[in-house]
């Protein structure tokens, strides 16, 4: 029988089992799922919501409770002080700076470069797509040192705009990946013959044809490379040694280590307060995000 | 290259249309190939080279031959670095087993994706704002031994963080924690690709829930699961440089450093470049073998 039958034929007899399901103990089974995966995914969202707990308390309901889950007092004083502190506006300006360079670095060196290997598929085109794709998996560790010699020797050290480059050049073949499978499944072949047809050179048709149909792909690639470069650790405590000139990650982080006059609910505040340009990012993108994972197993 | 075997006629016809196009083509490909290659491909090599040197920026750095990596292999705390990574491995089986049980739980259940988002959302934390979070959750007096304290489990609270013997389990843990949602994504997909009239068949005849997870879905989903683990151990080895960064500094001792904390601390504070490169050759050597098993694995399934 042909899989279309098999499907339909399936389709009905799923119908009957639901039918049968929300009569009989199965309701139970299902409810009892349901319980189970709310408990399992508490775990998960826990630390983020103690952390606003903690943002949020009063100092005497931190005090004495400092456990609680539910705060019995609610201020945004720690958020205040966070912020006229002034020790976040200056880093929050330099992540700003770099992600920024970076995104647009990835997307204007990746897409060119994704085409290229779509509409030149081939054995170069291959090898290429090899090398630059295989760079995901490349052990950052391995370049920035010696990067850092290079940028210290040459006074380019400690520049907010380099890390963006490096950003940027990091996340090439992880966006390379990505418009390439993106290109192989969604470009036609027929709409790209039909812009050669009316005329169009190779970057008019880059620039009005494949552009527009890859708005989600870039989309996607722009908010993980947000998200990814905002939150990095390494590349800027490597890159950015002098502590005027640090990203907000790094803001943070140093603000913890300083144990011995640690303030707790300040750190969590400021941490929430780095934290929010990630969230926001993650809220507008978040379905296309976590399809953009999927994506790759599919196939 | 492809049209190479072309008889001669056409290749001459063919050739303007080629060149025009290699031309204009490699325009669109130098911004990524210049990149990647001047700020990734040089300084890497450039830091292979001088792994067998005596490595001093800015002065004379002889050759030494294989002196770093003979000091490396003797060292005491190289080969704990080793084992510490060889536990962080755990990772791996801990989070596919986890992302695999709670996709299964999310087949075909309603309001699957607002789960699926909850399990997701540690992976889209910075490790830094995360990690702050657990330094205070997992504090000696925090909520955690607070809360083992209040049902009477004092016996279980620990230092987690602190204690020598128990900070890697828990760094394990942590990083499932971040990671899982990124498996419960790839798994989800995967799962829902597959036809669901296969589980149908198999419940109609009579098979349980484990056994038709273990027998129909496992091997269906294995090409997802090489996927999500290979992520994994390349996880392992190339990001949990932030986690180690904000959690533990690598301490107590050396018992949580890994191999990319220790080049960290080796060149920016100790001044050991050599010895750092030859760490990092280390690495990377590793990582290469990983990848080559994860493409050889890929290349099985397509086969």
């Amino acid at each position: 029988m042909t899989l279309k039958a098999a499907v339909g034929r399936s389709r009905s007899e799923t119908e009957k089992v639901t039918r049968q399901k929300f009569s009989s103990p199965k309701t139970l089974k299902r409810s009892s799922l349901l319980m189970l995966l709310i408990v399992m995914s508490v775990p998960f969202v826990y630390p983020l919501v103690f952390l606003v707990g903690l943002a949020v308390k009063t100092r005497s309901n931190y005090v004495h409770e400092p456990s609680g889950l539910i705060p019995k007092q609610l201020t945004f004083d720690h958020f205040e002080t966070a912020w006229r502190g002034g020790a976040l506006t200056g880093p929050l300006l330099n992540s700003t700076v770099a992600v920024l360079v970076g995104v647009l670095t990835c997307i204007l060196c990746a897409m060119p470069a994704a085409y290229w290997i779509h509409i030149n598929r081939g054995r170069l085109s291959g090898m290429v797509q090899a090398f630059l794709v295989g760079l995901m998996s490349f052990p950052l560790i391995a370049m920035i040192i010696p990067l850092f010699i290079v940028l210290s020797t040459s006074n380019l050290n400690n520049q907010i705009w380099v890390l963006g480059v490096v950003y940027g050049t990091i996340n090439i073949p992880f966006a390379v990946y990505l418009l390439q499978s993106y290109f192989r499944t969604g470009l036609d072949g027929a709409v790209l013959e039909a812009a050669t047809i009316d005329g169009a050179g190779t970057y008019s048709t880059l620039w009005w044809v494949v552009l527009p149909i890859a708005r989600p792909a870039i989309g996607t690639l722009a908010a993980l490379t947000f998200i990814w470069t905002w939150a990095d650790i390494m590349l800027a405590a490597v890159l950015l040694q002098d502590p005027d000139h640090i990203t907000v990650m790094m803001a943070i982080s140093q603000m913890a280590q300083r144990r011995e006059s640690y303030d707790v609910q300040l750190g969590a505040a400021a941490a929430l307060i780095a934290l929010v340009p990630v969230l926001i990012v993650f809220a507008v993108a978040q379905r296309s995000i976590i399809n953009g994972f999927a994506g790759g197993a599919v196939k | 290259m492809t049209a190479g075997t072309a008889s001669a006629p056409s290749q001459r016809r063919k050739a303007p249309r080629r060149r025009r196009t290699r031309a204009s083509g490699l325009l669109l490909l130098a911004p990524a190939l210049t990149l990647t290659t001047v700020l990734i491909v040089i300084p890497a090599a450039s830091g292979v080279y001088h792994s067998f040197t005596s490595w001093t920026p800015g002065y004379a750095s002889p050759w030494v031959g294989l002196d770093n990596f003979r000091a490396l292999f003797g060292s005491d705390i190289f080969r704990q670095i080793l084992r510490n990574q060889a536990f962080l491995l755990l990772l791996v089986p801990c989070s596919m087993a986890v992302a695999l049980f709670l996709s299964l739980l999310l087949y075909d259940v309603p309001g699957a994706r607002l789960f699926r988002l909850g399990f997701f959302l540690p992976a889209m934390l910075p490790p830094a704002v995360a990690g702050i979070a657990f330094v205070y959750l997992l504090a000696p007096n925090g909520p955690f031994n607070s809360a083992l304290r209040a049902i009477g489990l004092d016996g279980l609270a620990k230092s987690w963080l602190i204690d020598p013997d128990l900070v890697k389990p828990t760094l394990v843990i942590i990083l499932t924690w971040s990671t899982v949602g990124t498996g419960v994504a790839i798994l989800s997909a995967s799962l829902a690709s597959l036809p669901p009239e296969l589980f149908e068949a198999a419940r109609m005849d009579g098979a349980g829930w484990w056994n038709v997870n273990w027998y129909i879905t496992r091997p269906l989903l294995r090409p997802a699961l090489e996927m999500y683990g290979v992520i994994q151990v390349i996880q392992v080895f190339l990001w949990s440089f932030p986690w180690i960064y904000v959690l533990t500094s690598g301490g107590p001792g050396y018992s949580s450093t890994t191999i990319d904390w220790d080049v960290y601390v080796n060149t920016l504070r100790f001044g050991k470049f050599g010895l750092g490169a030859a760490e990092a050759v280390v690495i990377l050597v590793i990582v290469g073998v990983v990848s080559l098993v994860g493409v050889r694995l890929g290349r099985g399934r397509a086969g």
